[in-house]
């Protein structure tokens, strides 16, 4: 009570001033009645009343003081007097700010994308009891199958509402151009597991009844979908869609704020429609190939993570138990994504139940962690570059300090005065690096490398202003701390008569910028890093030739999925003669999977070719199928034999082209390796050529054995059209879709983009790591380089005499400017070295967050050590050029 | 000298204050007060505003005594104390500490 009224008088020191005068001046009057009562005259009374009562002034300050809570009552006032103060100095003032806005706006920027990633609930119901299934094999990781997935729903007993989802793209037409739709296929318990409710939706979810086989396929359509496509019609549900050539029924559509297409979950884009997937009574039997299911389900009531995770190992270990055949490594079916071909001991088959929000943040760990590492480094350099400044600063003020002193000041009041303006500016920088947050994070977001919509979802809330609260106040506990030991410690006499302390404070200066300037150099170290990286990765041959190409792709409509391989090649080959003959066009051709896409991948054999243990030789290599033109229209060179023929063509004996990596995974040269043949039981492809290599797996992988046939002899359904021409891409793509049109009305064309492009997003995550972090490292220089000019100039100020006295003496202009810089350039150097030792230590950490393939060279080093020379030079010379041109009568007279 | 004298034993004013605010039949302001320690020492101890009022308060906030504003006898507003029971258990401890010491200084002086 009585704490909380002395609180409450420090807020009304003005109602506290009358009530002490007015007692006072009761006493006053009460003394001079006395007075006057005695027989004293008016002006006798007065004075010995005003003798007698002594100081007013100092009696209220004391009766104050009583009044109210008395640290806190002078910490506002020193606050006010600092921030007129930090007024005065207003230059210093603003760039600290700035400084400090960035460093601190910087960590809210990344707090609220952690905060999003980790803190914030998922948009599901009860979403902490959510896991994902995923699948490891051997070493390598994928989702589980289909099969597996049905599996898995069968025999878990830990888990209920087990849901799985298949995706893939599908075609919806019937009204004007066919449009490419994004479906997903899933089990009735899907929407129940993540909480969609059946109220908040127009129509309904999905049935177990939907998922029977044989009947008219229900779809759910999602609400932006339904907007774009159905012009948001409230009468959908019941209406029937055309996709892929087939007839499915609207049942409902969901709510506006579902999402659930997370690319860290290997679904790549939001979804369309969603499908009910038909459920035999008999298990599918897709148990290998591309189609992979996400398979989400509830923890059941009082079951613990470490319970399902020792179910999903067994139910693991049991599906290779009872089906040897798929699991056992000859007869591993294709696409299980390149593993390498286990030898010897027996495959290990495990799932792994993460929670939901490992899984959909797991991917990303590394990217904030490298943001967070990056954002705490710039706040370190921007509290460095802030405690130097208000170090000169209170250098400066040795005098006011030395005032305050013999006029009573403790040296502790003195500090908290000190603290107390590091605490003002550090919360200027915080409201201003809080209004830019929300846009920062938006902007960070877009130029995230991976879409991750619970990134997209980050918000700012009063977590993010705490946070930045906190780190405000530990901001000006570490730049602050520094220039108020210092700036408090005065000597009676020197202090008082001394205009400025000529060399007080300048190891601690100089010790500032040389921290300033390893945790620059290591930034740079850093950015060099992924910086060459990134080199490395674009300077990569393709082995093919990019330019002029044009990549688009191509999905037969479902209806004609099921045609004959003769009538599909002939399809393809009407659509490749028709875009060959568009004037302009050199050449056109399709692939099943094009550069910097992994294809199909399996174990393959040469008959004759045995390991020295007498089995045959198994590579794990890609299979494409591509159209006879593809290596002419890509330019990617024959080495040895012959490319597809004309008559390579259905009814003929299969034939094959390998690619150089293929044949030397064999031991042969190109030359050798024309003429054997693939081993399968009952069939044997020859080998009737040998191409060069392809980054077909992207730039940072080395290339891979690869095997083509051609998709006259096996057509796919999907694939990707690439052509060469000269035609501006807008241009081609038009003529390229009237083309196709004209052959087939049902064909949706999509997916256009450029083969340059196609390059390009391969290396997106590493140009954003080396942008993001590049960005970083020149801020950083900039607050160094900033912090150097600083010193130097305030080092030459401070010396001018001595400088001057010197060249009065005869010193010549390089022995000034050894005088100056020497101290500094030990401190830079050492500073710079310190950066670089750090670099080198934590080259690993850098490389295995932003995944760099890249070592760091000698030259990069070499570079950034020269680099940040320059900028030393450069802040340097200024106040450099001022020392050496002072003209030493001028100086001496100013004295 | 004398003054020094005055100003050692002006350190006990809250002890004094007390008392006097026990004996009143009813509250004090501050000027009575000082008054009545003027009267009561017989002139000796003459208790200026400066010490008197910031004494006041702070035994105001300790929770010893309470004060209120009331009309006194100028037509002005006074504001009047009071002492609290935790006053009273404060003036008896103060109370003995001084009787105690003082007995000890005179004996000391008495013996020496």
């Amino acid at each position: 009570m009585g704490f909380f009224r002395r609180f409450v008088n420090i807020l009304r020191p003005a109602r506290l001033d009358r009530e002490f005068e007015e007692e006072l001046e009761f006493h006053r009057q009460m003394r001079l009645r006395k007075a006057r009562e005695r027989g004293l005259t008016e002006a006798e009374a007065e004075r010995e009343t005003g003798r007698r009562m002594g100081s007013l002034p100092l009696a209220k300050e004391e009766m104050r003081d009583a009044r109210v809570i008395g640290w806190l009552d002078s910490t506002l006032r020193d606050l006010r007097h600092g921030v007129v103060l930090l007024r005065r100095d207003a230059a210093t003032s603003a760039l600290c700010v700035l400084v400090l806005a960035l460093g601190i706006g910087g960590n809210a920027v990344i707090f609220t994308l952690l905060k999003a990633a980790y803190l914030d609930p998922l948009p599901f119901r009860d979403s902490g009891r959510l896991v994902a299934v995923a699948r490891g094999e051997n070493t390598t990781s994928s989702n589980p199958s289909v099969r597996e997935s049905w599996e898995i729903r069968a025999r878990s007993r830990t888990l209920e509402q087990v849901a799985f989802a298949g995706y893939r793209d599908m075609q919806l037409s019937g009204s004007g151009e066919p449009v490419r739709v994004y479906t997903a296929h899933v089990t009735a318990s899907f929407f129940p597991v993540l909480g969609v409710a059946p109220g908040k939706m127009l129509g309904r979810t999905f049935l177990e009844d939907d998922n029977q086989p044989g009947r008219v396929p229900s779809v759910i359509l999602s609400n932006a979908f339904w907007r774009s496509q159905l012009n948001a019609d409230p009468g959908v549900t019941g209406r029937t869609l055309r996709l892929d050539g087939q007839a499915a029924q609207v049942v409902g559509v969901l709510p506006p704020d579902f999402h659930f297409d997370y690319p860290t979950l290997q679904i790549q884009e939001p979804v369309d429609v969603y499908f009910a997937l038909p459920l035999g009574s008999s298990p599918p039997d897709q148990w290998g190939g591309a189609m992979r299911d996400v398979v989400i389900a509830r923890l059941r009531d009082g079951v613990t993570l470490p319970q399902v995770e020792t179910e999903m190992r067994d139910i693991g270990a049991a599906l290779v138990r009872d089906h040897p055949e798929v699991y056992h490594v000859r007869s591993q079916p294709p696409g299980r994504d390149g593993s390498p071909a286990p030898k010897g001991p027996p495959p290990v088959l495990t799932f792994q139940a993460l929670p939901l929000r490992d899984a959909i943040v797991g991917p990303q760990r590394a990217l904030l962690g490298l943001l967070s590492g990056a954002v705490i480094v710039l706040l370190l350099i921007a509290c460095a570059n802030t405690a130097q400044l208000l170090l000169a600063r209170s250098l400066r003020r040795g005098r006011e300090v030395a005032i305050r002193a013999a006029l009573g000041a403790s040296r502790l009041r003195l500090i908290r005065q000190f603290l107390l303006e590091g605490l003002v500016l550090a919360a200027c920088g915080a409201a201003a690096g809080l209004l830019l947050t929300g846009w920062l994070t938006r902007l960070l977001v877009a130029l995230l490398p991976v879409r991750n919509p619970l990134l997209e979802s980050a918000h700012l809330d009063v977590r993010v202003v705490g946070f930045t609260c906190v780190l405000a106040a530990i901001s000006a506990l570490i730049f602050a701390i520094v220039p108020a030991i210092k700036g408090s410690r005065w000597t009676p006499g020197p202090s008082l008569t001394s205009p400025v302390s000529t060399s007080e404070g300048s190891r601690w200066r100089h010790g500032m910028i040389a921290l300033e300037a390893a945790l620059s150099v290591f930034l740079l170290c850093g950015a060099g890093l992924v910086a060459q990286n990134l080199w490395t990765l674009i300077t990569t041959p393709t082995g093919f030739d990019p330019n002029h190409v044009l990549a688009m792709q191509l999905k037969l409509p479902s209806g004609q999925t099921q045609l004959s391989n003769a009538k599909k090649s002939q399809m393809f080959q009407e659509y490749l003669e028709r875009i060959a003959a568009i004037p302009g066009v050199e050449s056109a051709a399709t692939i099943t999977s094009p550069p910097m896409h992994r294809g199909i991948s399996g174990p393959t054999e040469i008959s004759g070719v045995r390991e020295p243990s007498g089995a045959l030789k198994s590579v794990i290599s890609d299979i494409h199928q591509v159209s006879p033109d593809y290596f002419r229209t890509m330019h990617i060179p024959l080495l040895a034999g012959r490319t597809f023929r004309s008559d390579d063509v259905l009814g003929r004996p299969l034939v094959q082209v390998v690619n150089e990596e293929f044949a030397r995974q064999f031991g042969f040269t190109p030359n050798d390796a024309v003429g054997h043949e693939t081993w399968e039981p009952g069939t044997s492809i020859p080998i009737v050529g040998v191409v060069g290599n392809v980054r077909t797996r992207g730039l940072d992988a080395a290339p891979y054995p690869e095997a083509y046939l051609s998709s006259a002899q096996m057509p796919a359904a999907t694939v990707y059209l690439v052509v060469r021409s000269a035609i501006p891409p807008a241009q081609l793509v038009r003529q390229v879709k009237t083309a196709v049109a004209s052959s087939n009305a049902d064909q949706a064309v999509y997916g256009v983009l450029t083969m340059d492009e196609l390059i390009a997003d391969s290396v997106t995550q590493p140009r954003f790591s080396a942008y993001l972090i590049g960005a970083f490292a020149l801020l950083a220089v900039t607050m160094a380089a900033a912090g150097m000019y600083s010193v130097i100039s305030c080092l030459v100020t401070q010396r001018t005499s001595e400088i001057a006295i010197r060249m009065a003496l005869g010193a010549g202009r390089s022995d000034i400017l050894r005088t100056v810089m020497g101290a500094t350039s030990v401190w830079v150097v050492a500073g710079l070295a310190g950066g670089v030792g750090l670099g080198l230590a934590a080259r690993n950490a850098v490389r295995s967050l932003s995944s760099s393939v890249a070592q760091g060279s000698v030259w990069m080093y070499a570079g950034v050590v020269l680099f940040f020379f320059v900028v030393t030079l450069v802040s340097a010379y200024m106040p450099m050029r001022r020392a050496s041109r002072l003209d030493p009568a001028a100086a001496l007279r100013c004295e | 000298m004398g003054k020094h004298k005055t100003d050692q034993l002006l350190g006990k004013l809250d002890l004094m204050v007390l008392r006097i605010l026990s004996c009143a039949q009813e509250s004090m302001h501050g000027y009575a007060i000082a008054e009545r320690i003027e009267q009561l020492s017989q002139n000796v101890l003459q208790v200026g505003e400066g010490s008197l009022y910031p004494a006041l308060h702070r035994m105001d906030e300790a929770g010893w005594i309470r004060s209120e504003w009331a009309p006194s006898e100028n037509n002005r507003r006074a504001r009047y104390y009071k002492i609290t029971p935790a006053g009273r258990r404060q003036l008896a401890d103060e109370e003995a500490e001084w009787l105690r010491a003082a007995d000890a200084i005179t004996r000391v002086l008495r013996l020496a």
